[in-house]
């Protein structure tokens, strides 16, 4: 809990940005004070741009690492939504020539995938929009009844960032298996919270966030496959960095900052997410105990993180306005500027008013089950109120 | 206090919020575009309102401006009384993309008032 002058909030947004943790603060801090690494990672010359480069080089591992893939698999990216574009922007100008210019994706993706595929659509490209079961899966069948001769690219995000629900992504990839189709997760959500190998995921390109796992805001990283390597074109043009797919100056602490946080989250892996499923198991069951509340995914397997609960009869901001001791989302952190329904929940059929009035409560490694009660506590004693305020049916 | 501060505290604790009475005016209005309900009851006595009451399912802006609207209403003549729905939504610090959801309440105490004329 954090300790805001005269009130106390608890912190239920991680899957939005999760703080930073002390022990990857340390190695990030430690990182920019040592002047012995301080030079230009691609300066290999001197010993201070090798110590940069060496210390790169340990993140690329780390992250690696979590998902049972070699480093050379890996550039670096200022964030998962780089990384999106990069691979859906990238992948489909790339290959246009060689397959067409259609791709398919759905319409509960994060809006970096969505406005990456839009802007494909300004340059003349086809995007099918899938739209999830009730559950909000999407299944392979979809994907494959879909697919087009000039289907270039499929992409869709591993953990769905507002409902938790997790992409059958090996199914997936065993159907576009001899089809020549590019595979994309974004798995943004996905890392260090479900168990992640690049051999069973089968796609061509994941992305990777750093912040959601407790590492540093402002890096993230994009897996391309080795063997057969994708052919993507880069965003950004300059010194040839990361393979020529992503110009810049690596961002040396930022980097190491997220190598530690994937590190921390291969060392704690399953029971991290076994008392991240139990918090988020409490939660839900003591909520249930208010009349009219919905689960979004219920039936489909879920992340351990990610709760998104809609209650019936209230206002959503009445809601969110109604509790400020908790720090959550209503939907998609990048849309809470807009007071428009979120469009993953409207996707799966809830109506406006229902969509409006949900709650995405986030689980991370600093949430305890104190935290957990006391949320309940509260968002319970809220809808009651609103409740009881509205108007009784006659 | 400022309109941040009483439309949070209006709010929080709807001084005015309550159930109809017994053989008062209930009038009722719906804004369709946001699911908003706001429903107004009055009592009235030798035709002024002497008390005024409402139920609403809506935002906290709705919610802080009709608790002021409810108490403004209160030893005003029932068949000429006056709202300045305006001076309200600027005393909540309502955007004015909400002016339109506020108008549930002026048509709520219509509701009502056309109640008493119909007796």
């Amino acid at each position: 809990m954090n300790e805001i002058p005269g009130q106390t909030v608890v912190y239920l947004d991680y899957a939005a940005s999760s703080p930073l943790d002390a022990r990857v603060a340390a190695v990030m801090a430690e990182c920019l004070t040592d002047t012995q690494a301080a030079g230009n990672p691609s300066s290999t010359g001197h010993v201070y741009g090798q110590r940069a480069a060496q210390r790169i080089e340990l993140a690329r591992a780390q992250v690696a690492g979590l998902i049972g893939a070699s480093p050379e698999t890996l550039l670096f990216t200022s964030g998962a939504t780089e990384a999106d574009n990069l691979a859906i922007l990238g992948a489909a100008r790339g290959n246009k020539a060689r397959r067409g210019r259609h791709l398919i994706t759905s319409r509960t993706e994060h809006k970096a995938v969505l406005g990456a595929c839009q802007q494909l659509e300004r340059e003349g490209f086809r995007v099918t929009y899938l739209t999830p079961s009730t559950e909000g899966l999407v299944s392979a069948d979809q994907v494959l009844n879909v697919l087009r001769e000039d289907t270039v690219l499929v992409s869709l995000m591993l953990v769905n960032n507002e409902t938790g629900v997790c992409l059958d992504a090996p199914a997936i990839a065993d159907g576009l298996k001899g089809r020549e189709v590019l595979f994309h997760l974004d798995a943004a959500q996905a890392a260090g919270r479900v168990p992640l190998d690049v051999h069973v995921l089968g796609a061509d390109l994941i992305s990777l966030a750093s912040h959601k796992i407790h590492g540093p805001i402002g890096v993230g990283a994009l897996y391309v496959r080795l063997n057969p390597r994708p052919v993507l074109l880069p965003l950004q043009f300059g010194g040839g960095q990361e393979r020529g797919l992503r110009a810049g100056t690596l961002a040396t602490h930022q980097i190491v900052g997220m190598g530690a946080a994937y590190d921390w989250a291969t060392r704690e892996g399953v029971s991290e997410s076994s008392r991240l499923v139990a918090l988020r198991e409490r939660l839900w069951t003591r909520l249930q105990s208010l009349p009219d509340v919905f689960l979004n995914g219920q039936g489909a397997p879920r992340a351990p993180h990610i709760l998104s609960v809609s209650f019936a009869g209230v206002d959503g901001e009445a809601l969110r306005m109604g509790l400020p001791a908790l720090a959550v989302s209503s939907g998609a952190a990048c849309s809470e500027g807009s007071s428009e329904a979120s469009y993953v929940l409207r996707a799966l059929g809830r109506d406006d008013a229902l969509a409006a009035a949900t709650l995405r409560l986030s689980l991370g490694r600093m949430t305890t089950q104190a935290e957990v009660d006391f949320a309940a506590e509260k968002i319970i004693a809220e809808v009651t109120r609103l409740r009881h305020l509205a108007p009784t049916t006659n | 206090m400022g309109p941040v501060e009483l439309k949070s505290k209006l709010f929080r604790e709807t001084p005015h919020a309550g159930r109809a009475f017994v053989g008062g005016l209930t009038g009722e209005a719906r804004h369709a575009l946001s699911a908003s309900t706001v429903r107004v009851h009055l009592r009235v006595e030798a035709g002024v309102i002497s008390e005024a009451r409402y139920e609403v399912r809506g935002c906290p802006d709705l919610i802080a401006a009709l608790d002021l609207a409810v108490q403004s209403l209160v030893n005003q003549s029932v068949s000429s009384w006056v709202l300045d729905l305006r001076a309200i939504a600027q005393a909540v610090g309502a955007p004015t993309d909400k002016l339109g959801k506020l108008l549930t309440i002026e048509d709520a105490i219509r509701a009502a008032a056309i109640g008493f004329a119909e007796r």
